[in-house]
């Protein structure tokens, strides 16, 4: 056996408190070592020469290399050692920068310690083993999970690039929320003009499977192997042969509230949410027809002429299997319900943003005319409140969801365009506008449509006869403001939405302190999870205005083409193994593991049925958690196994 | 008969006599007889916020102190102290709530009351009268003590700040409170509502700075009267003085001759159930309330 | 030659210690969004608003502060305290500036100066409590 020894000064970042000289001329003692270097900066490429000319030179078998934490460089020199012939698994990194030099300024006990890490490393490298990656195959399809505008594009970019997706959405339409905006931010195009292109292609696109009203109710396997079950609901219309031709609506005897005009219009049993829907298609609601079981009513039934009705379709739940998964699944508003100070939500002319884009919206409850809802009349005086329910963490949501300024600007700028006599308030704590564009878009709001901007929080707005009267403050002046106005509109924040609560904890996916799924790192890997296989996309991770939705779905699409694109995955070698003749199958290393590799399972074993541990290595990330939980040492993880522990620790404490 | 533990506080003894007898007699009928502390020293409102001084917190211990052994002599009781003057129910909720969580607060102010044998034990918890008609009686059982049902009383609630405020001393939502419509509903009065409803009357500044005041309440009455309110129930001593007394002098300075009467709610409970007028001691009040009662009838 | 200006030192800052020591709150939370102000029901009489003042009391300025009227208008209603976002307790620091000017002034209210009739008619708990607030 022949050990590289490899220190790195770091520039003066490792050499100013620790002598690194020492440390090479000591570890030349060390067993086994075959030689010892210090070199100014080891990641470099001349410091990779050096390590890979010696390798040859001296027919090295092991290598340590003592330098910054593994984070940084264990990849690096992983495939300098690879690409000489030895095995990635055979390097040892010893850090002394993070764990060393920056946080010590004793030159002395600096190089004391180093030398111990050093050493230990050697004792430990001595134990090492080659590890083979395994591989896995991989399954060349996508599933989307969500409908709304970052499942849209991840569905359509996938499937452009020439894989089979499923898009997977739990309403009978997808769109999302962007159908139900009137205009969008600040170029004010219509939001319906320019989804529908973007919908209509994920309907005619060979690759894409559109599967509505359908929920993802169970998911297991692993990256490249996900095997899934979708639960279809009944729409009990047969989409092919639903021609849109609306005969059944004139005889539906059943109203109910419109959920895409946000209960503001009536809508029938059988309806389609908005006439640009895709699957474009009607549906029947099973809460409020009267034909679902008991069959009382069939007078749409009688109606339809392509005879598209259906009442006797039945949820079913089907099976399929994919290679990469993006989880779309958005948000939902904040519920003016929970605000005290502004009504609970009821006053009828106190609305929350997205009541106003389907007032304002010219296929909404009042075709577009600004009205209000409590008696129908123009209001003269709208006031806009920005951060309501948000930036509180006293009560409601400590965070600031990005884009209520920019809609509140939209909405007063709208009011003003419709109703130009009217007074549009709107009362701000900071105005956030740090998108393209937005700057100006604000600044055209004041300048040229005169919205009136009040610096200052509304404590309450309260109702006053037929008016509401709104208590607020000019906080630049030190004046309180107390003005009636005729309809407020509440700029209320982004949470999680039900799907996306659903889908975290189907599919164990990390969620932050606010509900949104967590990225696997907030700077560096937006659009991936902790999981391997698993992307996400949109406002489910957390609030985003539309372009950076689509990019974040882009990108999520082009994550998960790079497994889609590949027909084998490499593993990393350092997984958990079980020793059959130690495991008693207590459970233990199953309850520890945070990724739900491990699994019980009962196996024959000289003719007696016993309980075994088995280790799935495709999910298996090598956290060792199950290796300290054993309490037998049946597991161990390759790559850190006890005993090359204990031989560092024995070191380490001096022997 | 279930009996409670009360703390009356010294405005009750003074210039709110009325309140009190109308709310013990009251009590007896609905089977919640409110029992004063035999001895019992002022609570000091309104209750001290700065967290060094542990002086002004040693009073309204030493009434939880005392009411906890009064408990033990009373019949069927909880381990609550009753109150009737909203400012009372604050302070005493507040200092409670304060010492309870916190031992470093509690222990010094058990070592000043050692001397007495009076060191709290941290076991009262504190009911405003209105808590106690609403989760305990039963606003039902209200309904079938009452008599003289108050038709034609458009009455508009207020509940001024220390009902509501802060968090741990309210004893409904702080936004959208119902427990003095509700009571008035069960009584049979109409309610009116009122956007100012818990506008601050302007509290102690009645002392020494009188205009300010005036102007809260002229604000609160103006608003009252607009929504169609012929009368006024409160449920705090001096929210009561202070809109009584400044419509009065409002009265003397303008021709508005059309001051609207204040009730306490146990005064409307009294009418309506029944008992004897002179227990409500309206002589006491500033603006004449039987002038309205004898228009609708009620006495 | 004198002209106003913000001088922030050692004094303001200390000054800004005793008050959070006082009210037990941190004076640095407050994002001076003018809820409080908003809310108050007394604001149109002070002449620095609340969130003024507390912003005033983030610059340490302590005589700007005790020249104000502004806690000596407030009466404790605590919609102010109910109402803040940021969950700081503004009533505690009106509360604690009001300590700190009665601990070197403890007569705001001068009880011998009140006119005889009135100590009789008004209500006991408005005597109490307003000795409380304005007298040290």
């Amino acid at each position: 056996m022949k050990i590289g020894v490899y220190v790195c000064e770091c520039g003066s970042n490792i050499a100013s408190t620790v002598d690194v000289e020492k440390i090479v001329e000591e570890a030349k003692d060390l067993p086994n070592v075959a030689v010892s270097r210090v070199y100014k900066y080891m990641c470099s490429d001349p410091g990779q020469e050096l390590i890979k000319s010696d390798i040859e030179e001296f027919e090295l078998d092991k290598i340590v290399v003592a330098a910054c934490s593994p984070n940084m460089h264990e990849a690096t020199f992983r495939a300098v050692i690879e690409d000489k012939g030895l095995n990635p698994y055979v390097l040892e990194i010893v850090n002394i920068r993070e764990h060393v030099s920056w946080v010590n300024s004793d030159k002395d006990k600096g190089t004391e310690k180093s030398m111990s890490l050093l050493a230990g490393a050697v004792y430990r490298s001595a134990l090492m083993k080659p590890l083979e990656r395994k591989k896995v195959g991989v399954i060349h399809t996508a599933l989307v999970i969500g409908g709304g505008i970052a499942g849209i594009q991840a569905a359509l970019d996938i499937a452009s690039m020439g894989y089979k997706t499923t898009l997977v959405e739990k309403t009978s339409s997808i769109g999302g929320k962007m159908s139900q905006l009137d205009k969008t931010f600040p170029t004010l195009d219509c939001s319906q003009c320019i989804l529908s292109p973007k919908m209509v292609e994920v309907n005619r696109h060979p690759n894409i499977k559109l599967l509505s009203l359908s929920e993802v109710v169970a998911v297991d396997g692993y990256v490249g192997n996900f095997k899934v079950k979708i639960k279809r609901n009944p729409r009990y219309v047969i989409e092919d042969k639903c021609t849109l031709c609306g005969d059944c609506l004139p005889v539906c005897p059943v109203i109910a509230h419109d959920e895409y005009n946000q209960g503001f219009s009536p809508r029938k049993a059988i309806y389609i949410s908005y006439p640009q829907a895709i699957p474009a298609s009607f549906v029947i609601d099973p809460d409020d027809c009267l034909g679902i079981d008991p069959l009382i009513c069939t007078k749409c039934k009688e109606a339809c002429g392509p005879e598209a009705i259906d009442f006797d379709m039945q949820p079913e739940i089907i099976e399929e299997e994919f290679g990469a998964i993006v989880v779309a699944t958005g948000y939902a508003p904040y519920p003016i319900e929970n605000i005290g100070e502004y009504g609970y939500g009821t006053i009828h002319n106190v609305i929350s943003g997205l009541d106003y884009e389907r007032i304002v919206s010219a296929s909404g409850p009042t075709e577009g005319k600004i009205l209000r809802p409590s008696d129908g009349k123009i209001p003269e005086t709208v006031v806009f409140i920005h951060c309501a329910g948000s930036r509180d963490p006293s009560k409601h949501l400590p965070y600031c969801s990005k884009i209520c300024c920019m809609y509140s600007t939209k909405h007063a700028l709208q009011y003003k365009h419709i109703v130009h006599n009217g007074t549009a308030i709107n009362f701000y704590i900071d105005i956030r506008t740090a998108g393209k564009d937005y700057e100006e878009f604000y600044q055209r709001a004041a300048e040229e449509d005169k919205v009136i901007y009040i610096r200052g929080k509304v404590s309450e707005v309260l109702e006053d006869g037929d008016q509401i009267l709104v208590k607020g403050v000019d906080t630049l002046s030190g004046e309180t403001v107390e003005l009636h106005a005729d309809m407020v509109v509440l700029a209320t924040g982004i949470t999680p939405s039900e799907g996306t609560k659903e889908m975290a904890s189907l599919l164990n996916l990390a969620v932050d302190i606010n509900g949104f799924i967590k990225e696997a790192h907030p700077k560096l890997k937006p659009v991936d999870t902790a999981i391997a296989g698993i992307f996400i996309a949109g406002t489910a991770t957390g609030p985003k205005d539309i372009p950076d939705t689509v990019s974040q779905a882009s990108g999520a699409a082009s994550k998960a083409c790079g497994i889609l694109s590949q027909d084998e995955l490499e593993i990393e070698a350092t997984v958990a193994i079980v020793d059959d003749s130690l495991c008693r199958g207590c459970g233990m290393c199953a309850e520890a593991c945070p990724y739900s590799a491990i699994e019980i399972q009962v196996m024959d074993q000289y003719g007696h049925s016993t309980k075994i541990a088995y280790v799935n290595e495709a999910l298996c990330k090598g956290c060792g958690s199950c290796a300290a939980a054993c309490l037998n040492g049946a597991i161990n993880q390759l790559g850190y196994t006890d005993s090359q522990i204990l031989a560092l620790i024995s070191v380490l404490g001096g022997d | 008969m279930v009996q409670y533990s009360y703390f009356p506080g010294c405005n009750l003894k003074t210039n709110a006599k009325g309140f009190e007898k109308s709310a013990i007699a009251v009590s007896k009928q609905l089977d919640a007889e409110l029992v004063e502390i035999p001895t019992w020293n002022c609570c000091g409102t309104v209750h001290t916020l700065a967290s060094d001084n542990l002086m002004k917190r040693i009073a309204p211990t030493r009434i939880l102190s005392r009411s906890s052994k009064h408990v033990e002599t009373l019949e069927d009781s909880p381990k609550e102290v009753v109150t009737l003057c909203s400012m009372c129910n604050s302070t005493l909720k507040v200092v409670n709530n304060d010492i309870k969580n916190d031992e470093s607060k509690l222990e010094p102010i058990n070592f000043q009351l050692e001397f007495d044998e009076e060191e709290y034990q941290c076991d009262m918890e504190v009911k405003h009268f209105l808590e106690i008609l609403r989760d305990d009686i039963g606003y039902e059982k209200i309904t079938e003590k009452v008599s003289k049902p108050l038709n034609g009383l458009n009455v508009s609630c207020y509940y001024g700040c220390m009902l509501l405020h802060p968090d741990e001393a309210k004893i409904d939502d702080e936004e959208m409170p119902a427990v003095l419509e509700d009571l008035s509903e069960s009584l049979g009065a109409e309610i009116i509502f009122s956007p100012l409803f818990k506008y601050c009357c302007g509290s102690y500044h009645i002392v020494d700075q009188e205009d300010i005041v005036n102007t809260q309440v002229q604000k609160i009455i103006q608003a009252a009267k607009k929504s169609g309110a012929n009368a006024v129930v409160v449920a705090c001593p001096l929210c009561a003085y202070n809109l009584d007394a400044q419509q009065k002098s409002m009265e003397k300075q303008s021709l508005d001759k059309e001051s609207l009467p204040i009730f306490y709610f146990t005064q409307l409970m009294a009418i309506a159930m029944g008992e004897p007028i002179n227990i409500n001691h309206f002589e006491e009040h500033h603006i004449n309330p039987e002038k309205l009662l004898k228009k609708l009838k009620l006495i | 030659m004198s002209y106003e200006y913000i001088k922030i030192g050692q004094e303001e800052k200390d000054f800004i210690a005793k008050v959070e020591e006082i009210s037990g709150q941190n004076v640095y939370s407050c994002y001076q969004c003018g809820k409080c102000s908003a809310s108050c029901a007394f604001s149109y009489k002070m002449d620095k608003s609340v969130n003024q003042f507390i912003h005033l009391i983030q610059l340490g300025q302590k005589k700007r502060i005790l020249d104000t009227n502004t806690h000596w208008i407030c009466a404790s209603c605590f919609t102010c305290t109910v109402r803040c976002p940021r969950k700081i307790d503004v009533a505690a620091l009106m509360e604690a500036i009001r300590e700190i000017s009665l601990r070197e002034n403890p007569e705001k209210v001068r009880i011998a100066d009140l006119p005889k009739e009135s100590l009789g008619k008004l209500p006991n708990i408005a005597l109490v409590s307003n000795f409380r607030k304005k007298t040290g």
